[in-house]
């Protein structure tokens, strides 16, 4: 009999800003960079990330949840190859990676219609979304003095 | 130093089965860099998935690609087995076993004609494909159809194999042994064909795994990764070892995957030895809930299905990753430093099958 | 390393008669589980729809009403999903493939008239007299 390896897959859920350190621990392991993937569902994207480990056949799988408008590095600089699959998510399902090196701008597939594989309507929430996520960080940016002084009236008023 | 100049090769060219557009920037007939370029045959075959159920996306998913087509079709029905926590009966995994080896060896035979007729080898060609007919004529005669086999459903397959036809089968392998034992003689004893591969598109163990190679191609290197070694349908009871090379040359390839061409015959001598009676499918009950990736080893190199369901009959998601997506790079990388000439037997070495990378 | 190691199988082979068989000259051999084309056994349908429903490129069209049944034979993918979902089993694989032809054309099949049902009163005796054996 040969002998079998065959251990579960590992599946870890991280957050956005953690992505790059993540990856790089497992290039540091040693690991392959299996296949990125992407799926629409309840009006998030999922991202999922895939190690592989040629010696144990061990695989790794990293799931990201982001928002439609979210940003994402490209971990091309990490693992060179992975500049395929990034121009492969971000022409179907529109996700905005940046700083891909070899960026096609939507033409790795050569498809007229703008994110094929999404929804009808998704393309339209995403750029609302979007817009709110703008108007939020700049009311967020605004200076201080102005939510002072309505501090001091709320105060006055009680 | 030498003029600069950009070529594009492909997507019509004589040596390619599938089209791919490759952009060499060459100085003096030595290729500097590749640029590759892919698009031409999407269909778009993910999406789908909105429409179809579950059950009919078998025929959808073996239908990705003609060379490898049964090793799609056994990949997605594992992955949804997998999520809905099914236990396939023994004989129908035997069956599923034989049948893999079966479309193995015909994708080889297969690409032992292109090779072949990359050299310019022409009468090679016709040779290796003249073999193949065999295989393709067992095909017809177990599942129906000469290359989409239609056999597989979730929780089993659809027919059997009677031992008559089991034991007709050991007998048209044996056939096929000896003629390709035939043409391994003029395959890697020829004076012509090695000039034409010994030495060229040199990839080292470091590289193949910096970038991301799979399959024979990665194996010609020296990693010794076979992922029949997981143990999916009947190949945890079958006795077998990667065949690996450490030349990581074009020769290596070619020696790899005609080696590999004898073991599969030896794991359907063993798996005809091994079947067991027993029922060909398990009932597949209620919807598919979960998500599952699983990884096959096809002819070509390491395939990934993900499958994700939410509990009624459509599924999320179903994403196929296919071994020629992951072996682009490591060929624009083998591509820099080669003459132009030998572009042709390169870019045919990995084995490209471009109709699955696309969908 | 050898030279000319061809030359044994390239002889033999000039010799030998040509693999190829002379089709349409001589008729195609296809062997006994060939999925070449679906035949129906009209006789036992009972118009359920299933097959059409089910059918991945949707060859196959059903008419409740007018009790018939349709394939176009250019459109069918010959994967067999509509003889495993018949409840009636009157669809089978048999070999032989579509032959080309200018147009793409769709067969038509009618299901034999319904024969008049046996007459009610002869429903209603029987049940009154089971209820009289209670």
């Amino acid at each position: 009999m040969c002998k079998v390896l065959n251990p579960e897959p590992i599946q870890e859920t991280i957050a956005l800003d953690k992505l790059l350190f993540e990856v790089m621990k497992k290039k540091e392991a040693g690991l392959r960079l299996s296949q990125i993937c992407v799926s629409y569902i309840n009006e998030k994207y999922e991202l999922s990330y895939s190690f592989a480990d040629d010696e144990s056949f061990q695989y790794t799988v990293l799931r990201v949840v982001i928002d439609l408008y979210e940003e994402v590095p490209s971990i091309c600089k990490i693992y060179p190859y992975a500049i395929f699959y990034e121009n492969e998510i971000a022409e179907l399902y529109d996700v905005n990676v940046e700083m891909i090196d070899l960026d096609f701008h939507g033409k790795f597939y050569r498809i007229e219609k703008e994110a094929p594989m999404l929804p009808e309507g998704a393309l339209e929430k995403k750029a609302q979304e979007e817009a709110e996520a703008k108007k939020r960080a700049e009311a967020a940016a605004e200076p201080a003095p102005e939510a002072q002084t309505e501090e001091e009236n709320k105060g006055g008023n009680n | 130093m030498g003029k600069k100049s950009v070529v594009p090769f492909g997507p019509q060219h004589p040596v390619l089965p599938e089209p791919i557009h490759l952009d060499l920037v060459i100085e003096d007939e030595i290729i500097s860099e590749a640029i590759p370029n892919i698009g031409f045959i999407h269909r778009g075959l993910e999406g789908l998935v909105e429409k179809k159920d579950f059950n009919e996306m078998v025929y959808i998913a073996e239908r990705t690609c003609g060379i490898c087509s049964f090793g799609h079709g056994l990949g997605y029905v594992e992955a949804i087995e997998h999520v809905m926590n099914i236990e396939v009966p023994a004989r129908a995994r035997y069956l599923r076993t034989i049948w893999a080896e079966l479309g193995r060896m015909h994708s080889h035979l297969l690409w032992l004609g292109l090779a072949a007729d990359a050299f310019g080898f022409e009468s090679l060609f016709y040779e290796s494909w003249r073999i193949r007919e065999r295989i393709l004529d067992l095909h017809e005669l177990t599942c129906g159809s000469r290359l989409i086999f239609s056999v597989n459903k979730v929780g089993g397959v659809i027919r059997d194999i009677p031992a008559d036809k089991l034991a007709y089968i050991k007998d048209q392998i044996l056939i096929v042994e000896k003629e390709v034992k035939n043409i391994e003689k003029t395959f890697l004893g020829d004076y012509s064909v090695q000039t034409r591969s010994k030495g060229i598109g040199l990839l080292t163990k470091e590289e193949a795994h910096d970038l991301g190679a799979v399959g024979p191609f990665a194996r010609a290197s020296g990693i010794t990764a076979d992922l029949r070694t997981t143990g999916y349908a009947a190949y945890g009871e079958l006795d077998f070892e990667p065949v690996i090379s450490n030349d990581g040359d074009c020769y290596a390839r070619l020696d790899v995957r005609i080696r590999e061409l004898y073991q599969s015959i030896d794991l359907i001598r063993q798996a005809i030895d091994k079947i067991p009676e027993g029922e060909l499918e398990a009932k597949a009950i209620g919807f598919p809930k979960g998500e599952y990736f699983m990884r096959i080893e096809q002819p070509r190199g390491e395939a990934v299905y993900y499958v994700k369901g939410n509990g009624t009959k459509i599924l999320d998601r179903m994403r196929i990753r296919t071994p020629t997506f992951a072996n682009i790079p490591p060929l624009c990388e083998t591509l820099k430093g080669a003459d132009y000439a030998d572009v042709g037997p390169l870019v045919v070495s990995i084995d490209p099958c471009i109709s699955c990378t696309e969908r | 390393m050898g030279f000319m190691t061809f030359k044994t199988t390239m002889l033999s082979n000039l010799f030998k008669k040509p693999v190829t068989t002379k089709y349409p000259a001589e008729p195609a051999v296809y062997p006994e589980g060939s999925r070449g084309h679906v035949v129906i056994e009209i006789e036992k349908c009972i118009s359920c729809t299933i097959c059409a429903l089910n059918c991945p490129s949707g060859a196959i069209k059903v008419d409740r009403a007018a009790r018939t049944w349709e394939i176009n034979r250019y459109d069918c993918i010959q994967c067999g999903y509509c003889t495993l979902k018949c409840p009636k089993k009157c669809l089978h694989m048999a070999p032989g493939y579509q032959t080309p032809g200018p147009e793409k054309s769709i067969e038509h099949y009618d299901r034999p008239p319904e024969e008049e049902k046996p007459a009610a009163p002869a429903a209603n005796a029987a049940a009154t007299n089971a209820g009289d054996g209670k």
